[in-house]
């Protein structure tokens, strides 16, 4: 066991951070004062596109879709310093952390040349249209439905149905949804995951407005919208196994580099509590170092996914150790502030926390409930057999 | 960075996994447990002659020179089957004298330990079991060129057993510690009724016992010492609350009601995935310890009060569904639950219980001043 990183990694660290800290005091100085999940999207392309064409969105990618490869410490390395350094989450999330690497995966060459580097530069952005109204965490229950039909430039899908929860829809111009080409297929079986233009017609989007304000996520209706029939990504009727592959990307590495945007949040808690006095009451101070000791060690989990053995059931609890959390975090956050914390004037520490507690809400519901994470951890991890099943 | 063991840690984890193995079943840590000692002379021997005993013993005490990962390996495993024996004790005595003892101390002591031929423990508390430093009720007082030793000492690890004590004694209000000898005039043990049945606490009895000067120690922190204390513990702990919930696994997928396995209902399912949780951060939490006290002193006081917090999370909660999940055998006596359950309570408070832990984070992280308990 070695705890330090090495000389290289250490000087890739550095490199990250210099350039991270030159542009945010430079140029996109002002990005690291937009707060929130859904908002100053128009200041944050600019700021992602630089990334792109900086290269750090395709970090981890071969060198021939314009990559780094960089290898899963430098990725986290990465990571860590971007959260660190105060610039906000990403919009081009999907494209690049669910999308891109998908196509890697299962695309064919012509794919790959056509969206890899436009994803990388954010010229593309994406939206994961897998999520129904009658398909959530039953993800199979996929109703929205695609046919294949001639038209004069060669055939193309055309598609029936309703998607719900896109996050990012509305500024996409491309979606990767789930669908069922097999009429009559049911369950897991005749559905195919199909890249479709969004700003095509047939395609109506609406922002759906959250609880906390913004609306980051929409319904997208597809009323007879077309994609040419090569934007099939894998084999027609293979999408489910295409959208496993996307779920274990979207538990991937980038949600290690997490812990560093949480060391955040609890720094500036921890400050709002010695100024305001709330860290004398015995009882909120012993939850602040309860929550320190818990983001450590999801630091110290993530560490150990990264460098070592035994990572599988780490890797399985991971989503629900971090995501509940944060759902504590948001509450020790309201609780530090006391009823002030009850009143939000833009710009102030009641307006930020209260906005990560109104967000946190959604942790345990995107990317697979926690219930279902748990179903996950129990079946995969401890071998449990599944609920009325076993016994027949 | 890596959190990968070296092929001889992964060689000493097989090793103490077999061990735990062939000694650890059910009767025989029962039986060792009842015993006058508290464990099974012949199971130390083993663990001497693999070199247990000289894991964190300087090579030129005749100690193998390791590191806490190394003795970590072994409590975790001992853990697992809750095996008694002298080996935490007397690992954290041999710690408490590389961190505190004068040389000559150390060239005394260190090799008949490394050798097996002495075990000890560490007296760091009063009766109450509470480990603020004000909470020592052990003085020494100048007498001549030496000292004397009077009060008291509490939950003292194999305290009616072990060959050397090191005892933690305020001399004009500041903490040393003192290397005691078994059997020296004054010196009382009574071994405590305790609801650990697989462990022996002592309570130690101090009256007028004579101290020489050499036998007062040259410095050392009262807090290192306990933190390395709760870093080998937590390691114990960690293995015991992996063990918990692999029996209940187990059982789980076994049992049928209803027609099918109690672990296919979710209300089962979803328990153990969050008993899962809390063996995956004490897992980690015990591990970077471990690291922190071979490679980033600095960091080791928070480290080993985090892996104190979450292992004893993990044992707790671990052992008292180990019972639940059983059902009406999980409540016998016959049945093993309770005596994790027993450890889980003893030893989350050994040493410093969560509120003790959660102090010395908050500490670390500057609310200090405020938590500071007036008690
Ligand atoms: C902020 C946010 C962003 C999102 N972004 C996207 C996106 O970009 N693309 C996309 O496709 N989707 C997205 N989603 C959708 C998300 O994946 C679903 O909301 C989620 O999978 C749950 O589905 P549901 O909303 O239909 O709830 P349901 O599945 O109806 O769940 C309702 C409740 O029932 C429980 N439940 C359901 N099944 C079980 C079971 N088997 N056992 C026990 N309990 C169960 C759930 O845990 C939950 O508490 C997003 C969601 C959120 C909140």
């Amino acid at each position: 066991m070695r705890l330090d990183f090495t000389p290289e990694q250490e000087a890739f660290r550095a490199e990250v951070r210099t350039w991270l800290d030159a542009q945010l005091s430079g140029e996109f100085a002002h990005i690291r004062e937009i707060q929130g999940i859904s908002e100053g999207a128009e200041q944050r392309f600019p700021w992602e596109r630089h990334l792109g064409r900086a290269g750090w969105n395709q970090l981890s990618w071969p060198k021939a879709f314009g990559g780094r490869e960089a290898n899963l410490f430098e990725q986290v390395i990465f990571h860590e310093e971007y959260a660190r350094s105060g610039a906000p989450g990403r919009l081009s999330h999907v494209g690049l952390e669910l999308v891109a690497p998908t196509i890697m995966a299962f695309g064919n060459d012509e794919q790959r040349q056509r969206f890899l580097k436009p994803t990388a530069e954010v010229e593309i952005i994406w939206a994961q249209l897998f999520s129904e109204p009658n398909a959530g965490s039953d993800l199979a229950n996929v109703q929205t439905r695609a046919r294949l039909e001639d038209r004069p430039g060669g055939q193309v899908w055309v598609l029936e149905g309703q998607k719900i929860w896109s996050s990012f829809a509305q500024y996409s111009q491309w979606g990767m949804a789930l669908v069922r080409t097999e009429p009559g297929s049911v369950g897991s079986k005749g559905l195919s995951m199909l890249l479709i233009p969004l700003d095509a017609k047939g395609v109506d989007i609406r922002p759906i407005r959250q609880m906390s304000g913004g609306s980051s996520f929409n319904e997208v209706f597809l009323d007879g919208a077309e994609t040419a029939a090569a934007n099939v990504l894998g084999a027609a009727g293979e999408g489910w196994k295409v959208a496993m592959g996307t779920l274990t990307f979207e538990r991937g590495v980038s949600t290690l580099g997490q812990q560093m945007g949480f060391r955040n949040e609890l720094d500036h808690i921890l400050r709002v509590a010695k100024e305001n006095g709330a860290a004398r009451n015995p009882g909120i101070a012993k939850r602040l170092a309860r929550a320190q000791a818990e983001l450590r060690t999801m630091r110290y989990t993530a560490l150990r996914m990264l460098g070592g053995s035994g990572l599988s059931l780490a890797g399985l609890t991971y989503k629900l150790y971090y995501t509940s959390w944060h759902q504590r975090l948001g509450e020790l956050a309201m609780d530090v502030l006391g009823p002030a914390g009850e009143i939000a004037v833009p710009g102030s520490d009641a307006y930020r926390l209260q906005k990560m507690y109104l967000e946190s809400r959604s942790d345990s519901i995107w990317a697979g409930t926690s219930q279902i994470q748990r179903n996950i951890i129990a079946e995969r991890g401890l071998g449990l057999p599944r609920e009325g099943k076993a016994a027949r | 960075m890596s959190f990968i063991f070296t092929d001889e840690q992964t060689m000493l984890l097989d090793a103490a996994t077999r061990l735990v193995e062939e000694n650890g079943g059910s009767a025989a840590v029962r039986a060792a447990g009842a015993s006058d000692r508290g464990y099974d002379a012949a199971v130390w021997q083993q663990m001497v002659e693999m070199g247990w005993s000289a894991i964190v013993v300087p090579e030129a005490q005749g100690g193998l020179g390791l590191g806490q990962v190394e003795l970590s390996i072994v409590a975790a495993a001992a853990g697992r089957a809750l095996l008694p024996s002298p080996l935490l004790s007397t690992a954290i005595a041999a710690r408490a004298l590389v961190l505190a003892g004068t040389p000559a101390q150390q060239d005394r002591w260190l090799p008949q330990i490394a050798a097996g031929e002495l075990t000890a423990t560490v007296a760091l508390t009063g009766v109450e079991g509470c480990y603020r430093p004000g909470d020592v009720a052990a003085t020494l007082r100048t007498d001549g060129d030496g000292y004397r030793l009077d009060g008291s000492a509490g939950f003292v690890l194999d305290g009616h057993d072990a060959g050397l004590i090191i005892v933690a004694a305020k001399l004009d209000g500041e903490i040393r510690f003192v290397a005691v000898p078994r059997g020296e005039a004054g010196l009382s043990a009574e071994r405590l009724p305790w609801l650990d049945i697989t462990r022996a606490a002592a309570r130690l009895g101090f009256d007028n016992v004579t101290v020489p000067a050499d036998a007062v120690m040259a410095g050392g922190r009262f807090a290192d010492v306990l933190a390395f204390a709760n870093a080998t513990l937590a390691a114990e702990q960690m293995g015991a609350a992996a063990a918990a919930l692999d029996i209940t696994v187990d059982y789980a997928k076994q049992r049928v009601q209803f027609g099918q396995p109690i672990g296919a209902f979710q209300a089962v399912k979803h328990a153990l995935a969050d008993l899962a949780l809390l063996v995956e951060a004490a897992t980690s939490a015990v591990w970077y310890a471990a690291a922190c006290a071979d490679q980033r002193p600095e960091e080791f006081a928070e480290a080993a009060a985090t892996a104190k917090l979450m292992a004893s999370d993990a044992i707790v909660k671990c052992s008292a569904d180990m019972i639940h999940y059983h059902g009406g055998i999980g409540y016998t006596w016959e049945h093993d639950a309770h005596l994790y359950f027993r450890r889980g309570r003893t030893s989350a408070s050994l040493f410093g219980d969560a509120d003790a832990q959660t102090k010395i984070i908050a500490d670390a992280i500057g609310l200090g001043a405020e938590t500071n308990d007036a008690a």
